[in-house]
């Protein structure tokens, strides 16, 4: 069975210079846009669980806030080390704001925040401290682990890169 | 004839960009080395001989300006130490892991001043402790490396704080 010439065309093209230069131009579109945009990435740990599952994959979308700051609910990307460790970990509090746990409340300028994301028993207390200018407080939905344990606390604007894509 | 000899200037230019970047990188390398070194003397190996513990030991020391500042919250390491100082300290913390790996990444490094250079890298530990327990860290370091005989040296080791409680 003879295939269709353009059925055969579009698998096995003829290698033109036409050709030649629309792939180099997909795979530098594909690597700007994967390598800076829109950067994939795996979810390791537990301190965004049930949200997010360690050992998923997800993508990181840099461009969330080109025109606009993180507020208060947002799951964020912070720049860990180098370009690629980075925290997930959700906004709870923005420049300003006071922020406490008080009996695993999440209390902000004194107001009880309701988080209907944190799924698992909580006992935290944290005394009231204030987000400093230029920076978020945040905070990974699984509080089930001690304090201690947890790496959560306030960052610096410039250090969110972005937005997981879902 | 003619595109030969556009090839062959082309590829003559390029080879002449290739090495004054070769040559103008010696002073990065020199202080790449420096990371190996440290990363090379601090990892250790299970079943690592007490000859190859103490010759490491020593030779962290030499890695390292007198006095050597860290700001190190989280090892409850802060202040200004000796060479020799850090070296028991890397010793001490050595002798309580089975393994250990310390390799650094994504080494930004600018020469702000003559014989002064500024590092910003990733550094990556993981390892077992004698008991068992596991350990995996990623930090951000902020390094300062200086050159007063030849050599470059810590002068400065700072573990950036991404999250403050």
């Amino acid at each position: 069975m003879v295939a269709h010439p353009r059925i055969r065309q579009f698998f096995f093209p003829s290698l033109t210079p036409q050709f030649l230069i629309r792939a180099s131009l997909v795979a530098l579109c594909a690597y700007l846009f994967f390598g800076s945009i829109c950067i994939p990435m795996r979810i390791k740990g537990y301190s965004m669980e049930p949200t997010y599952h360690n050992g998923t994959i997800n993508f990181c979308w840099r461009l969330q806030y080109l025109f606009s700051e993180p507020t208060r609910g947002d799951v964020v990307m912070v720049r860990l080390a180098g370009n690629k460790v980075v925290l997930l970990k959700r906004v709870v509090a923005v420049e300003g704001e006071q922020v406490e746990f008080r009996g695993g409340k999440l209390l902000v300028d004194g107001n009880t925040i309701d988080e209907p994301y944190v799924q698992y028993p909580c006992d935290w207390n944290l005394p009231p401290r204030q987000v400093a200018q230029g920076c978020v407080y945040v905070v990974g939905d699984n509080r089930k682990e001690p304090m201690e344990r947890h790496n959560f606390g306030q960052t610096s604007i410039k250090r969110i890169i972005g937005v997981p894509l879902w | 004839m003619v595109k030969i000899k556009y090839i062959v200037i082309a590829a003559v230019v390029i080879l002449g960009i290739v090495a004054v970047r070769h040559f103008l990188q010696t002073e990065e390398k020199k202080v790449r080395k420096q990371f190996e070194l440290l990363s090379e003397w601090v990892s250790k190996g299970p079943g690592e001989s007490v000859l190859t513990t103490s010759y490491k030991i020593q030779h962290i020391a030499t890695l390292f300006v007198k006095p050597c500042v860290f700001k190190a919250d989280i090892i409850a390491f802060t202040g200004s130490y000796t060479p020799e100082e850090i070296a028991g300290f890397a010793g001490r913390s050595r002798f309580y892991l089975a393994d250990l790996s310390l390799k650094f990444y994504d080494l930004n490094i600018e020469f702000p001043e003559q014989a002064m250079a500024q590092v910003t890298l990733t550094a990556k530990l993981i390892g077992k402790t004698k008991s068992g327990e596991y350990i995996d860290a990623t930090h951000e370091l902020k390094t300062l490396l200086t050159n007063p005989e030849g050599t470059w040296l810590f002068s400065h080791v700072e573990v950036v704080e991404v999250l403050q409680k």
